[in-house]
């Protein structure tokens, strides 16, 4: 009997040690501190794993294009002139060079290190020399009004002037944002006549911060997107009391944000060690069915 | 009572890990918590695990206007109808400002204004925009008709208002008269972000204030609780660099993200705010 007694304490311990052991799912190359940018350059993930290969740090951000970069920010004054400079701080984007009327872009930008004159021409920024001069060659750096500035987050873009009687040459006048987070809100776009929206009222920051935190938690893209959407394989998608329950963390999430679910199915594949059919077990998860209510104190 | 010990221990392991895998909060919780200038916006699983833990510094109406440096010039002032709430307008309201305040405020697609009374009670409520002018009057002058319909429902008591930043966007509207299409025409100035997180990266110190708040959430979402951080009792001294306390540096490390980071002043407010939210959310009950 007391053999009995050991053998059943002895399945209990056993039984019980293996809870907790499915929690971590270690997907991932080990030691990565990188960013990556999607195919389409339009989506910036920052991200790192540690030394068991699970995520433990991501940021998604959408890049924005050079004729976006300006026409959002409000923070750029036009009318500034820098004393003693008699140049153009700022030049027409030209009408077939952008989406938007009257725009006004910078005659020189500095993009970490690097100087560029806007060529109206081509509609791009090109590199230039000392002298403020269109550098040639084939590995010379250029960017159409249209495209994104498909550098890390933390290299940053500058409005300068090129004075050639000053010892710098060129001046740094003002920081620009080239992603959606450092832009906030502000990236909300308006129609022609201003009294809409573009594409509707979404607060990026958040939705974003939504999603990143659930790809911790889950490891992985799919059950992440679930959670996000307020579904989860427990729900039956043929009931439809429980569709009716079904709350969304972040509305319309797939539809406004398919560059960066598509960003990260890439980042994914880069960066994945395990064959796609070993699919993780953190999904004993119910739909959210009463959402609370915000509680102001 | 063997057999009744068995079957305890039988019950435990076909219950399987469920009973050990699960969170310390209410299940299925989606709120937020707004405490002075902090907010904290949640959301628990269905095993009663926070999931989503964003925390952000809110501004009021008035502290976001004058954070963006709002230009009041494109508030336009009609005859019949200013775009702008004056100086005065808002002293016989009872509030003190340095600056007028935008009139029209948009939330999504609903509109609100702020309504001047006579006995001194102000607020924005909601209204109808109707460009030819809303009145019962069948013979009128549209220029001289106001074209607010006023549907009788209050937002914000206070003009100087905060909101739930991770859930609502504010846009200041100005409306005018265009003589040419003899109607009233109305136009979204602006957004005004009303929070740190809202503004960007743009402005100066945000990015370090979101980093270091980053950390805190990522903490609350690895650990589900902030019980052993605590602060060093003079954390508040501007020559203080490291704000934690020795028994916290010990337990975390001194290579934790927490205490490498997180130096910002703010952090005991935080702190308040995070345990607030969570002793809200039941834990220990």
């Amino acid at each position: 009997m007391r053999k009995l007694s050991v053998l059943i304490m002895l399945i209990f311990v056993i039984g019980l040690s293996a809870c907790g052991s499915d929690g971590t799912i270690n997907n991932f190359e080990i030691r990565k501190d990188d960013y990556y940018i999607s195919d389409d350059d339009r989506v910036i993930i920052d991200y790192k794993t540690n030394e068991d290969g699970k995520l433990v740090e991501i940021s998604i951000d959408r890049l924005m294009t050079v004729q976006d970069m300006f026409y959002y920010n409000n923070q750029i004054d036009y009318e500034y002139i820098p004393e003693g400079f008699s140049g153009n701080t700022f030049t027409e984007a030209g009408y077939q060079c952008n989406d938007y009327e009257n725009l006004f872009v910078p005659v020189n930008l500095e993009i970490g290190n690097t100087k560029f004159k806007y060529d109206r021409f081509q509609c791009e920024y090109r590199e230039v020399d000392r002298d403020n001069e269109f550098k040639t060659g084939t590995y010379i750096r250029k960017y159409n009004l249209r495209e994104t500035i498909d550098v890390a987050r933390d290299v940053i873009v500058t409005i300068v002037i090129f004075d050639d009687t000053s010892i710098e040459r060129f001046i740094e006048i003002q920081d620009i944002p080239h992603t959606m987070k450092m832009l906030g809100v502000y990236t909300i776009g308006l129609n022609i006549d201003q009294d809409g929206y573009s594409e509707g009222v979404f607060n990026y920051y958040r939705d974003m911060a939504v999603y990143e935190q659930l790809l911790l938690k889950h490891q992985e893209n799919e059950a992440a997107m679930d959670e996000v959407l307020g579904v989860s394989e427990s729900v039956n998608l043929l009931e439809l009391d429980l569709l009716a329950e079904v709350t969304p963390l972040v509305k319309d999430f797939e539809e406004r944000y398919a560059l960066e679910i598509a960003a990260i199915e890439e980042l994914v594949g880069e960066i994945s060690v395990i064959a796609d059919d070993v699919v993780p077990t953190d999904n004993d998860e119910e739909p959210i069915t009463d959402p609370g209510t915000g509680d102001t104190a | 009572m063997k057999k009744l010990g068995m079957t305890v221990i039988l019950v435990l392991l076909l219950s399987g890990c469920s009973m050990l895998d699960r969170g310390n909060y209410e299940k299925d919780r989606l709120g937020y918590v707004l405490v002075d200038d902090l907010i904290v916006n949640y959301h628990t699983n269905s095993i009663g695990e926070i999931d989503v833990f964003m925390i952000d510094q809110v501004m009021s109406f008035f502290e976001a206007l004058d954070y963006v440096d709002f230009d009041d010039t494109l508030l336009n002032q009609e005859d019949y109808l200013d775009s702008s709430v004056t100086i005065q307008d808002l002293s016989s309201c009872g509030l003190t400002s340095s600056r007028p305040i935008p009139r029209f405020i948009r939330i999504e697609d609903q509109t609100y204004y702020y309504h001047v009374r006579a006995n001194g009670y102000c607020s924005y409520d909601e209204y109808n925009f109707q460009k030819n002018g809303y009145t019962e009057e069948i013979l009128y002058v549209v220029e001289e008709t106001s074209p607010i319909e006023d549907l009788n429902t209050t937002l914000f008591r206070e003009a100087d208002f905060k909101i739930n930043t991770f859930d609502t966007v504010i846009f200041i509207e100005t409306i005018s008269y265009s003589a040419d299409k003899d109607e009233w025409e109305k136009t979204i100035v602006s957004v005004l972000p009303m929070s740190i997180k809202q503004a960007g990266g743009m402005y100066e110190d945000n990015s370090d204030f979101i980093e270091q708040v980053g950390i805190l959430e990522k903490y609350v979402l690895d650990n589900q609780s902030v019980n052993l951080l605590e602060l060093s009792e003079d954390y508040l001294n501007e020559e203080v660099n490291n704000i934690w306390s020795d028994a916290t540096i010990e337990r975390l490390g001194r290579d934790h993200d927490v205490i490498k980071t997180v130096r910002i002043k703010k952090t005991g407010d935080i702190l308040d705010i995070i345990n607030d939210t969570l002793a809200r959310l039941g834990m220990f009950s």
